[in-house]
């Protein structure tokens, strides 16, 4: 068993990432092509597996020798930037000496010594590191950029729905349903298998859904003051049964946008987009293409049903969207809320 | 500085939650706190829907006005948090007399003079001064709170709707801040300013109670026995309530779930989404919408596009129900705690 204890510190600081990061959903699914190798069981037609098995690229071979079947995996690839330039320069930045303890680790459970290029690598050796950032690069071009849209669907899909249960039923409930493998049990949680205690340091632990994921919830414990901790589950259909993952075909040609066109009628669902960034009703007019009158009418529908607020600034409004309405678009807030709402007192 | 603090153990963090609905019995507290708070003159403005309830005072609540002094604390055994007014009214009846007498004789310890006669017979568990309260909540709720629930219950619900975002992404600690300038997380527990006292949650967690008619800074009610739960009430609107939901020209009272629902979705898929509110087949929903089993099957299909209902399958029956956005679209939040669904 996996123990996991909080202080309440690590309670009322445990919070949902606020989107999919690119570099942990490559990684795991290099880590899904290896187990859906060695389970040698029958791939479902329209898995994503089949497609990403034949659009491997061979750069991206090297990740093999860093990325087993089961965990640990080396820390670098825990990167949350949203975005995968972005996370490629922060593994860049790595210092590798550090690393050198994970790379072997990754390495523990394989016979022989590992490879040249791993050991240069946990020497810092620039080519090296430039081989890894490669065949991530290459490696999300070809598996996980195509499903991207996919990867969002699922993931905002899968906090809108865990969003209520945790209001409803605190983190206990919430735990309670992540996973069955996960129980909230006295001041910690609980996952079975493995024996391991982890202590969090106070600044609570970061809940990712993945979409690519689709084994059982992974711990990541930080000893490091600047990167948090964090539990990653899979979003699929949360059962971690081993059976497919949110990003398989059926949900490859479903996206948010166009249902909520079906739901809405076209124009009103273009202006409900159009308020992810804040607006006047001109503005609004403007950037949906219909007459201010009708952008009016438009924001006062979807006022009275919470998707969207208008505040008043002397004669002009500003429209903006409401957290309803971002769940809507499968968006979380990523702005700080602090001090929102109330007056002096 | 005055400063409340309550210690919360993890387990009491993970336990802290938003109550699922409005208490009819403690917004009918709240109301009269407010009352009085008028009357005092302590009430920055007062709005015309408290004009209105003052009028409305029945005669049959005056004992109310014995039993709670000016300002709080007010004895707990009137905190009932049962969504249902008969509920909650049979819960102030099945006070204990020990009960009655200990929260009584405490809390006349902070007034002065002797209580009236009838105060003590409630003391002592008499059945008819029972009554007379049961009667006065009873009433009073029926005159002032009862024809403004709808509106309510629109303010409870946008308020949960407006704060589960930050409660995700922020954890407890951004959101206790977020609730008002009086709260904040520090160091494993919550500070209250603004009065003395230190408070342990025994493990039961503390209930998020968003008020749509308290105005004044949060308060609590806290477990002595480890029976009843920890609350914390809390203004759900800064400016009060306003008899209609908080929007800037909104000049309907209608729930989220009336009319402004169908002018968003259309008639026929806002009585869909409603209608599913109860898990039902395509058939069965078809039979309630009283549309075509092909037309309640296309409908479910857009809804569930959105993720607004899901549809599981049994053998060859198709089964339609709310998703978590679709009741929070709705403004419900899952009645009872599910275990076991992720």
């Amino acid at each position: 068993m996996v123990r996991v204890n909080f202080t309440p510190d690590d309670v009322a600081r445990t919070r949902f990432t606020v989107a999919p990061a690119p570099l942990v959903e490559t990684a795991l699914a290099l880590v899904g092509l290896r187990r859906a190798a060695h389970a040698r069981g029958h791939v479902g037609a329209g898995s994503w597996v089949l497609e990403a098995r034949r659009n491997f690229p061979a750069t991206a071979r090297p990740l093999l020798d860093l990325l087993g079947p089961r965990p640990p995996w080396p820390d670098f690839f825990d990167s949350a930037a949203p975005d995968i330039e972005q996370a490629l320069e922060e593994v860049r930045a790595t210092p590798w000496t550090e690393l050198r303890g994970d790379l072997s680790y990754a390495w523990a459970d394989r016979p022989g010594r590992p490879p040249t290029w791993v050991r240069n690598l946990g020497d810092g050796d620039r080519e090296s590191v430039d081989l890894v950032v490669r065949a991530l690069r290459d490696l999300h071009k070809a598996v996980v950029a195509p499903r991207w849209d996919s990867v969002r669907v699922a993931f905002h899909a899968d906090v809108a729905k865990r969003i209520p249960v945790l209001a409803a039923g605190g983190h206990e409930e919430l735990f309670g349903t992540l996973h069955p493998r996960l129980r909230w049990r006295d001041d910690g949680l609980d996952r079975a298998g493995t024996d391991m205690v982890c202590d969090l340091r106070g600044d609570g632990l970061v809940l990712i859904p993945s979409a690519f994921w689709n084994g059982e919830p992974l711990f990541s414990v930080s000893h490091d003051e600047r990167r948090p901790s964090s539990l990653l589950y899979s979003a699929a259909n949360g059962n971690g049964n081993g059976h497919g993952s949110a990003c398989d075909g059926r949900l490859a040609d479903r996206s948010v946008g166009d249902g909520l066109a079906a739901l809405l009628g076209p124009t009103r669902a273009a202006v409900l987009r159009a308020l992810a960034a804040p607006r006047g009703t001109v503005e609004l007019a403007g950037v949906v293409g219909i007459s201010p009158a009708s952008a009016s009418e438009h924001a006062k529908v979807l006022r009275e049903v919470y998707l969207i607020e208008t505040l008043r600034d002397g004669r002009a409004v500003r429209h903006s969207l409401t957290a309803l309405g971002r769940t809507m678009l499968g968006q979380l807030p990523t702005a700080s809320y602090r001090g929102d709402g109330f007056g002096a007192v | 500085m005055a400063l409340a603090r309550f210690n919360f153990t993890a387990g009491d963090v993970a336990r802290t939650r938003f109550s699922p609905a409005a208490a009819p019995v403690v917004e009918t507290m709240l109301i009269m706190a407010e009352l009085r708070g008028q009357a005092a003159g302590s009430r920055r403005r007062v709005d015309r829907w408290l004009r209105e309830a003052r009028a409305a005072f029945p005669l049959t609540a005056r004992p109310l006005l014995d039993l709670l002094r000016p300002c709080m604390p007010w004895p707990n055994f009137l905190d009932s948090f049962a969504p249902d007014l008969k509920e909650g009214l049979e819960e102030v009846r099945a006070t204990p007399r020990a009960i009655l007498r200990s929260q009584l004789s405490d809390n006349w310890e902070l007034r002065a003079g002797r209580p009236p006669t009838w105060v003590r017979s409630l003391a002592e568990g008499d059945r008819e001064s029972v009554e007379l309260v049961v009667r006065a909540l009873h009433d009073l709720h029926q005159a002032v709170v009862e024809p403004r629930w709808d509106g309510a219950l629109v303010t409870f619900h946008a308020e949960v709707a407006r704060r589960m975002p930050m409660l995700a992404v922020g954890g407890h600690e951004e959101l206790f801040a977020a609730l008002h300038p009086r709260l904040r997380w520090r160091e494993n527990g919550l500070d209250r300013t603004g009065f003395d006292g230190e408070y342990d949650l025994h493990g039961l967690g503390m209930v998020l109670m968003p008020s749509p008619f308290w105005t004044g800074d949060p308060l609590f009610s806290i477990s002595d026995d480890g029976l009843h739960p920890n609350v914390l009430i809390y203004a759900a609107h800064p400016r009060g309530f306003h008899g209609r939901p908080p929007a800037p020209e909104g000049p309907t009272a209608d729930p989220v779930g009336g009319d402004s629902l169908a002018a968003l979705l259309g008639p026929t898929r806002a009585a869909v989404l409603r209608a599913l509110a109860a898990p039902r087949g395509t058939c069965e929903l078809a039979g309630v919408v009283g549309i075509s089993p092909a037309s309640a099957s296309e409908h479910a299909k857009v809804l569930r596009d959105v993720y607004l209902i899901e549809t599981s399958r049994e053998g060859r029956v198709a089964r339609h129900s709310l998703t978590a956005l679709g009741r929070t679209m709705l403004g419900q939040l899952p009645a009872t705690p599910r275990r076991g669904t992720g």
